[in-house]
C-alpha cells in the first residue's frame, strides 16, 4: 500500500515537472513577450516601494509598528510567494471559465490527479517577474541576514500554497453557485492586498479574516514574526494551519466536482 | 456638425450598452471601495505617528477618493482594445467605418465613462461620508472648473493610452511601456500628492504629463483656489492637446504599415 503511495507520487512528481518545462518552453518561445511581461511586472511592483520610500520619509520612523525593512520583507514574501503560486498554478484562476464552458471535461479523461492536473496546465508570463522581484529585494536589503532568507523560503512556499488554495476555493464555488468569476477576483484581490500592508492598518475583524477564512497573514507576517523573535508554537501553528486550509480546499473541490455535470464540449489542448 | 452627430450617436449606442451590462461593474465597486478602505486604514495608521506636510488626514482620504475615483470611473480598456484589434487583425473591420478611426474609439469609450461618473461619482461621496465626513475645504463655487480638470485628465488618460496601443503596430509587446505609464502614474499623483515627493522631484512631476491625470484634479478638489486653477489647468490643456496630436500624428503613420489580406 505505502509503495503503491510512493509509485503515485512519483508519478505525480513527475507530471508536475512536465508541466514545469513545458510551460517554461512555451514561455521563452514567446521570448520578447515573456522578458517585456516579466520586467514591466518587477517595474510596477517598484512604484509601489518608491511609495513606501515617501510614506517613511514623510514620517521618519515606524508605520503601525513596521519599519521599512519590515514592510520590504512582506513585500518580498508576497510578490515571490504570488508569482510562485501564478507561475506554477496559474490555471487556478481559470477554474471557473473550465467550469462553465465544460472544458473540464478533457481534465476528467486523463489517467492522473484530477486537481493537479488543472492547476498546473497553465501559466503566467508576468508572474515571472513577481518571482524574481522578491529576490532582488532581498539581495539588496537583507544579503547578509541568514535567519530573514530562512523566513523568506518558509513564507513564499506558504503563501504560494495559501494563496493557490484561496483561489481554488473561491472558483470551486462555481459548481455550486454557477460562474463565480468575481467571487474569485474578489477573493485574490483581498489575499494580496492583506498582504502587502502592515497588519495593524486593518480593523480587528478584518485581520481575523486575514488569519482564518483568507489566511494569508499567517504566510507573509507570522514569519515576520518569527524573525523578529522564534516561537515554536507561532511555527507550527503557520504549517499547520496551512496545511489543514490546503487540505480542505482539495476537498471541497472533489466534493464539487460530483455535481459537475459534462457539457460535452470537445476541446484540443495545444 | 453633422460630423459631430454621429460620434455622438456612437457615444450614445456606447452609454445604452453600458447601461444593460451594468451588473459587470459590481465587481468594480467592490474593488473600489476595498482599495479606499485600505488606504484610508493606511494613511489613519500614518497620520497617528506623526502630522503630513500640507494635507489633513480628512483631505489625503478625500484626495484619494478622488484620484481612485478618476481611475477606476474615467478610465478605459481602450490599450487593450487597440492591443487586441491590432494583434488579431479585427481593426480592418473599424477602418471600413465612415468615421476617423481615433474619434470611434474615443466616442464609443465614453458612453461607459458616462456612465461610471455617475454610478462611482455617487459611491465615491457616499464613501468618503461614511469614512471620514464632509470635506471641509470643499468650494461648491469651484466644481464646475473640477469638473472640468477632470474632463481634461479623462481626455489626457485616454489618448496617451490609446498613443500606447498603437505602439502594437511595430512592437510584439507592448505591456510593459504600458505598465510604466500606468505606474508612474501612479507614484506621481494616484497614490501620493506631489507635494509629498522630495523637493528635487517636485519639479520633475509637475513639469511631465503624468502629474496630469490624478494630481491636478484631485489637488483642485480637495483645496480649491482661482490661482491653483490658472496654474493647473492651463498645463492640463496643453497636455491633453500635446496628447491627441501625438496620437494623431502616430495614427497615420501606423496605418500605413498596416497589411490587409482578404479571406
Amino acid at each position: 500500500m505505502r509503495r503503491k503511495g510512493c509509485v503515485n507520487l512519483k508519478k505525480h512528481l513527475k507530471i508536475f515537472a512536465c508541466y514545469f518545462k513545458l510551460n517554461f518552453a512555451s514561455a521563452l518561445e514567446y521570448r520578447a513577450s515573456f522578458f517585456s511581461q516579466a520586467f514591466g511586472m518587477a517595474l510596477s511592483n517598484s512604484s509601489f516601494i518608491f511609495f513606501w520610500w515617501v510614506a517613511f520619509g514623510q514620517i521618519g520612523g515606524r508605520i503601525a509598528d513596521y519599519t521599512f525593512d519590515d514592510v520590504l520583507f512582506i513585500w518580498a514574501v508576497t510578490s515571490t510567494g504570488y508569482g510562485l503560486s501564478t507561475v506554477v498554478f496559474a490555471n487556478a484562476s481559470r477554474i471557473t471559465q473550465l467550469i462553465v464552458t465544460g472544458e473540464l471535461d478533457t481534465f476528467l479523461l486523463q489517467p492522473c490527479n484530477i486537481l493537479l492536473n488543472v492547476l498546473c496546465a497553465r501559466t503566467s508570463l508576468a508572474a515571472y517577474g513577481d518571482f524574481i522581484y522578491g529576490f532582488v529585494i532581498m539581495f539588496i536589503f537583507y544579503a547578509g541576514n541568514g535567519a530573514a532568507w530562512l523566513w523568506f523560503f518558509f513564507g513564499v512556499v506558504l503563501y504560494g500554497l495559501i494563496l493557490t488554495a484561496i483561489v481554488l476555493t473561491a472558483h470551486t464555488l462555481s459548481f455550486y453557485l454557477g460562474d463565480a468569476t468575481v467571487i474569485g477576483g474578489m477573493a485574490t484581490e483581498f489575499a494580496i492586498n492583506f498582504s502587502l500592508y502592515p497588519e495593524k492598518i486593518y480593523a480587528p475583524a478584518v485581520r481575523a479574516v486575514m488569519y482564518s477564512l483568507i489566511p494569508v497573514a499567517v504566510a507573509v507576517h507570522l514569519p515576520l514574526r518569527l524573525l523578529g523573535g522564534f516561537s515554536a508554537v507561532q511555527l507550527l501553528a503557520a504549517v499547520g494551519g496551512a496545511g489543514l486550509y490546503c487540505v480542505l480546499a482539495c476537498r471541497f473541490f472533489y466534493l464539487g466536482l460530483k455535481r459537475y455535470e459534462s457539457g460535452n464540449a470537445i476541446v484540443t489542448r495545444l | 456638425m453633422r460630423k459631430m452627430r454621429k460620434y455622438l450617436v456612437i457615444t450614445r449606442v456606447s452609454l445604452s450598452n453600458a447601461v444593460a451590462y451594468r451588473a459587470s461593474a459590481l465587481s468594480r465597486f467592490c474593488f473600489y471601495s476595498l482599495f479606499i478602505y485600505i488606504f484610508m486604514s493606511l494613511w489613519r495608521a500614518i497620520y497617528r505617528e506623526g502630522s503630513v506636510h500640507g494635507y489633513s488626514y480628512v483631505q489625503i482620504v478625500w484626495y484619494l477618493i478622488m484620484t481612485e475615483f478618476i481611475g477606476f470611473a474615467c478610465g478605459t480598456s481602450i490599450y487593450n482594445t487597440m492591443n487586441d484589434e491590432v494583434k488579431s487583425g479585427s481593426i480592418a473591420y473599424q477602418l471600413g467605418r465612415p468615421t476617423h478611426y481615433v474619434f470611434y474609439q474615443f466616442a464609443n469609450s465614453m458612453g461607459q465613462v458616462l456612465l461610471n461618473l455617475v454610478s462611482f461619482g455617487l459611491l465615491a461621496v457616499a464613501l468618503g461620508y461614511v469614512f471620514v465626513g464632509p470635506l471641509t475645504t470643499f468650494s461648491w463655487a469651484g466644481l464646475p472648473l473640477v469638473a472640468l480638470s477632470v474632463v481634461l485628465s479623462i481626455v489626457l488618460n485616454f489618448f496617451v493610452l490609446m498613443l500606447i496601443g498603437l505602439s502594437a503596430f511595430v512592437m510584439e509587446d507592448n505591456f510593459a511601456m504600458y505598465l510604466i505609464y500606468q505606474k508612474t502614474a501612479f507614484m506621481l499623483g494616484m497614490f501620493l500628492p506631489v507635494e509629498f515627493l522630495p523637493e528635487g522631484m517636485q519639479a520633475v512631476a509637475k513639469s511631465l504629463p503624468f502629474s496630469y491625470v490624478y494630481w491636478a484634479p484631485a489637488k483642485l478638489f480637495v483645496d480649491f483656489s482661482p490661482a491653483l486653477c490658472l496654474e493647473l489647468i492651463p498645463r492640463q490643456a496643453m497636455w491633453a492637446f500635446c496628447a491627441v496630436v501625438a496620437t494623431l500624428v502616430s495614427y497615420r503613420f501606423c496605418i500605413r504599415r498596416l497589411q490587409v489580406n482578404g479571406g
